[in-house]
């Protein structure tokens, strides 16, 4: 590229730090009409994660980078910098965390390669790094955690996933070059015998995998066909079942007489749950609260002339039942599963602690408590979440779907 | 998948290209006819006419020995003179459709308004699906005849070697002879306000000439849907005197586009109503068309996905249609796949009747339901990709293809000229299943196959499962392909090509996607020389409309990318498949 020296405003994905720099830049064009990527079925399964990577050995290949004087760049503000070794140009692309993605930062620290998805990310923006520069890394603010991370590959450069903790490497201000790189924060592109990689740092995993590991049958979680589901808005008030028409998926369709006339209204349980019949009256209300502090979203439904009572909610707590006090925990020796959207799912249980003895109900369970069964439709926490695939929900990586039917008239 | 990577790292040794060398396992290109009055007569050949729901056509009551379940037919050698179509005279045998994807209308219509379309406007399985590949004589004396192709060349892109095995489908039946039984169409029309003007006015003319399509005795329902569903008409009969049809034209005219998008209800109240007319010796249809994404009500894809499966173990399939850039074409894709039918683009007023014309004729009645495709790789080999299909499940040495329903494709000749009258454009090429293989440090002949694929499928109408197996074998002595290359017949090779202008354009798409649009050029650059050199091959006697027509797209790509943000220098071009 021309005009390697003339200073340009250098703008970072999706950072928006801004710097005078006397290089080359090349903001990535307009984003194209595109629907998320799927899969790719052919990458090979997710790594382990043992530990950040990089190329331990001293690059031999064309390390023939060009030693710059700092003194002669303006400096760079970021968390890192990425310094290019290779004596030649590179293309290095970045993405950023869609603006739709949480994380926990404590459970991907463990294990930033297998537990992030590709998906999670946006498009990259594309960079021409000269011999002898350094670029800033940083990477936005998260709500509710310090981690940071940004997927980086480039023409030459498979990908890696760049992790931190922005309390260990709170942004500053570093040379543009890799002369007189600050200390500990230069990740390194190196030519090894060839190959373009990323020398070892703290920082540096290698890339996400896009097929999961096998999962045993007692860490399998139901998919999105079993989920519980109903559509928006939901009537509420005095209402009269007028007519239902069930579909094979579990799904059904009930003609109401509402205050406001007739409505059809769609709602999807397990099967058996549904304690109602055509021309019960009932009262409808949305939920408010589960059993615990947890926010859920739901809606009770309460027969106008006996006991029978429905109670359905998705959020961080199962909805509140009689009987018994409830709690969650994972379900121990369980890795997580990745939907196409990049969330990860590990899946959970609900220990329910009744007068005698707790009792474990995993997904797709149900235990007769007090008058009624508790079902749990799925119980899982997203450690890795794209809220823009999630059905609407409490923003809690915690999602309980639970039903409690109290059938007895 | 530790032993995976064992195997890899041991081939990788021998192979500094490793990257790139992959044994595609090529494609099952599915052409069966099931609705056929008079297909080749062969003995056992089953119930070709699907309004006889038990008689055999041309043969007695049973089929033959391997057209039963657990009676497989021996093995047959992969079509050692692939242009077997030319012994009988007759290249007119049709391929076989998947449920799913049928085009990449929506890919193209990207580059033709000047843009650069994105990775997810493409996917594998709708375009080899515009793809014809002629497959040898169906003589395997069944409805459904597989064939096992294989061919190893260095890919179009960057030249490392590939070798693919290519399982193709077709079927004896006359597609101008087909002959269905009663049909019930229910229309499930969005009506919301963004379908106003050009895409509703579409559908119309689309609905319209389907019409024209079916016959005295079938049925039409229209369900229109914006922020609620409603039946615009139920089970209309269609009769010889038209009456039928201006009810059915009727109804259409009256939609008026307003609203937002209740997808879940339209749908819902569509299968309820076909449902509920549904019986016995009648093919019941729900037809989807959208132009957006569910903007009210239950709105959850996965519970799209779910209604239509959950139909469609019950018998009724669904076709879905989608207008407009905004359309979901990943929710309409899905449900066309677990539904047992059909998804088509519209990306042009000509392709509305192309593809109604097409229902109307093939995609309405399934020929073949829950086909099995049991792959085992031959020692020495491993899978390094699968594409033409989204059923694959399997490991490095073994795998299995489900595909849960057959349609026939309507076109029948691959050098027939695509710009003939409405209803002969590009769709209706039956696509194709390609598997990759990469070889075994190590070993150099392994077995007496390279792949073995067991093909199962059961009869719509009989219920019968059918079982042929079908062994590829490698055409030359030694580990390597001889140079230059080693096919055995043109239509792997052409089926090569395909798989090699899809990786192209997907590679690019992806590329252009990350700020990369020179790295895009320089794939698009090396595989325009390469196919552009394969098309002026003299060996290549008969014109190839698609890849002709594929060489379009691939200029306008280029063409569109020069204006394609800040440029990036023109690179090399990275592997086409960079996960091996």
């Amino acid at each position: 590229m021309s005009n390697r020296c003339r200073p340009r405003v250098w703008l970072v994905v999706g950072i928006g730090v801004a710097l005078s720099g006397c290089l080359d830049w090349l903001p990535s064009p307009d984003p194209p009409p595109s629907v998320p990527p799927p899969p790719n079925r052919t990458t090979p399964d997710r790594g382990t994660d043992a530990g950040p990577v990089g190329a331990d050995v001293a690059p031999t290949g064309n390390r023939t980078a060009p030693s710059l004087n700092p003194q002669s760049f303006p400096p760079i503000q970021g968390a890192l910098a990425l310094g290019n070794e290779t004596g030649k140009d590179r293309v290095i692309r970045i993405r950023s965390l869609l603006p739709s993605v949480r994380l926990d930062c404590k459970s991907v620290t463990s294990a930033p390669a297998a537990m992030l998805s590709k998906a999670l990310f946006s498009g990259a923006k594309a960079w021409l790094l000269p011999p002898g520069r350094a670029m800033p890394i940083d990477a936005p603010a998260m709500v509710g955690g310090s981690c940071r991370t940004l997927l980086i590959d480039g023409t030459d450069l498979p990908l890696h996933i760049l992790f931190w903790d922005a309390s260990e490497w709170p942004a500053t201000s570093m040379p543009s070059t890799v002369n007189g790189a600050a200390p500990g924060r230069l990740v390194r592109l190196v030519d090894v015998e060839g190959s373009i990689e990323l020398g070892a740092h703290d920082a540096v995993f290698g890339g996400p995998g896009t097929i999961d590991p096998p999962v045993a049958p007692a860490c399998k979680l139901p998919g999105e066909d079993a989920a519980l589901a109903w559509a928006e808005p939901a009537p509420t008030g005095a209402l009269e079942i007028t007519s239902r028409v069930d579909a094979p998926d579990g799904c059904m369709a009930l003609g109401l007489k509402t205050g406001q006339g007739p409505a059809t209204w769609y709602l999807c349980l397990p099967v058996g749950s549904f304690p109602f019949e055509v021309g019960d009256q009932v009262y409808a209300q949305v939920l408010l609260g589960g059993h615990g502090d947890g926010p859920v979203k739901g809606m009770q439904w309460q027969a106008q002339d006996d006991g029978r009572l429905l109670r359905f909610g998705i959020g961080g707590e199962p909805v509140l039942f009689d009987g018994g006090a409830a709690k969650v925990e994972r379900v121990p020796g369980c890795a997580g599963q990745h939907d196409d959207c990049g969330t990860l799912s590990l899946p959970l249980r609900v220990v329910v602690s009744g007068d005698a003895q707790a009792d474990n109900v995993a997904s797709g369970g149900q235990l007769a408590v007090g008058a009624g069964v508790v079902r749990v439709v799925r119980a899982r926490e997203l450690p890795a979440m794209n809220k823009a695939c999630l059905a609407a929900a409490p923003a809690g990586l915690i999602r309980i779907e639970t039903v409690w039917t109290v059938s007895a008239k | 998948m530790a032993a995976m990577f064992e195997i890899m790292d041991r081939w990788r040794e021998r192979h500094p290209c490793w990257p790139a060398l992959r044994v595609a396992l090529l494609a099952a290109v599915l052409a069966t006819a099931g609705c056929v009055v008079n297909p080749v007569p062969t003995p056992g050949d089953e119930a070709a006419d699907y309004s006889k729901s038990t008689t055999n056509i041309g043969g007695g009551g049973s089929a033959t020995s391997g057209a039963d379940a657990g009676a497989a037919a021996p093995p047959q050698t992969a079509d050692p003179d692939e242009s077997a179509n030319d012994s009988d005279g007759n290249k007119a045998f049709a391929g076989l459709g998947q449920a799913g994807a049928q085009d990449f209308g929506l890919f193209r219509s990207i580059l033709e308004a000047g843009q650069v379309p994105g990775p997810g406007t493409i996917d594998d399985v709708g375009f080899f699906a515009e793809h014809k590949l002629d497959y040898p004589a169906p003589k395997c004396g069944q409805q459904v005849c597989g064939h096992g192709l294989l061919g190893e060349m260095g890919n179009l892109i960057t030249g490392s070697t590939c070798t693919l095995v290519q399982l193709g489908l077709n079927t004896p039946l006359d597609v101008s002879k087909l002959k269905r039984p009663p049909l019930h169409a229910v229309l499930a029309l969005d009506r919301s306000l963004s379908m106003q003007g050009a895409p509703l006015d579409h559908v119309k003319v689309g609905v319209a000439g389907m019409i024209d399509g079916l016959k005295a005795g079938d049925r039409v329902s229209v369900v229109a849907f914006s922020n609620q569903a409603e039946v615009l008409l139920e089970a209309e009969k269609l009769t010889g005197g038209g009456a039928g049809k201006q009810a059915v034209q009727d109804a259409m005219g009256s939609v008026i586009a307003d609203g937002k998008t209740n997808l879940y209800d339209g749908l819902f109240q569509a299968y309820a109503l076909a449902a509920s007319h549904h019986v016995k010796g009648m093919e019941s249809r729900v037809i989807l068309l959208s132009d957006g994404a569910a903007t009210t009500g239950l709105s959850q894809p996965g519970k799209l996905v779910s209604l239509a499966a959950g139909w469609a173990k019950k018998g009724i399939g669904i076709t879905t249609i989608g207008l407009g850039s905004a359309v979901d074409l990943g929710v309409l894709r899905d449900l066309a796949e677990v539904g047992g039918g059909s998804f088509h683009f519209v990306d042009k007023p000509a392709a509305v009747e192309e593809i109604f014309v097409e229902q109307s004729k093939t995609f309405m009645v399934p020929v073949a339901l829950d086909v099995r495709i049991d792959v085992e790789i031959g020692d020495g080999w491993v899978v390094g990709g699968v594409y033409g299909t989204n059923g694959w499940k399997g490991t490095a040495d073994a795998g299995l293809i489900t595909i849960p329903s057959l349609f026939l494709a309507g076109r029948t000749d691959a050098s027939k000229p695509l710009d003939g009258p409405p209803g002969t454009g590009r769709r209706g090429g039956g696509g194709a299943i390609l598997l990759e293989l990469m070889p075994l440090q190590g070993v150099v002949d392994g077995g007496p196959w390279v792949t073995r694929m067991t093909l199962r499928w059961v009869h719509p109408t009989t219920a019968k499962e059918h079982v042929q197996v079908i062994e590829v074998k490698k055409g030359w002595s030694g580990q390597g392909a001889p140079p230059g290359g080693w096919f055995s017949g043109p239509t792997v090779e052409k089926g090569f090509v395909m798989l090699n202008i899809y990786a192209g354009f997907k590679l690019a798409a992806e590329l252009a996607a990350d700020g990369d649009p020179g790295a895009a050029k320089g794939v698009l650059i090396a595989l325009r020389d390469a196919v552009e050199t394969w098309l002026a091959d003299p060996k290549h006697s008969t014109p190839d409309p698609d890849i002709d027509d594929d060489l379009k797209y691939v200029d306008l790509f280029l063409s569109n990318l020069a204006g394609f943000g800040q440029q990036t220098p023109i690179s090399k071009p990275p592997e086409p498949w960079p996960v091996d």
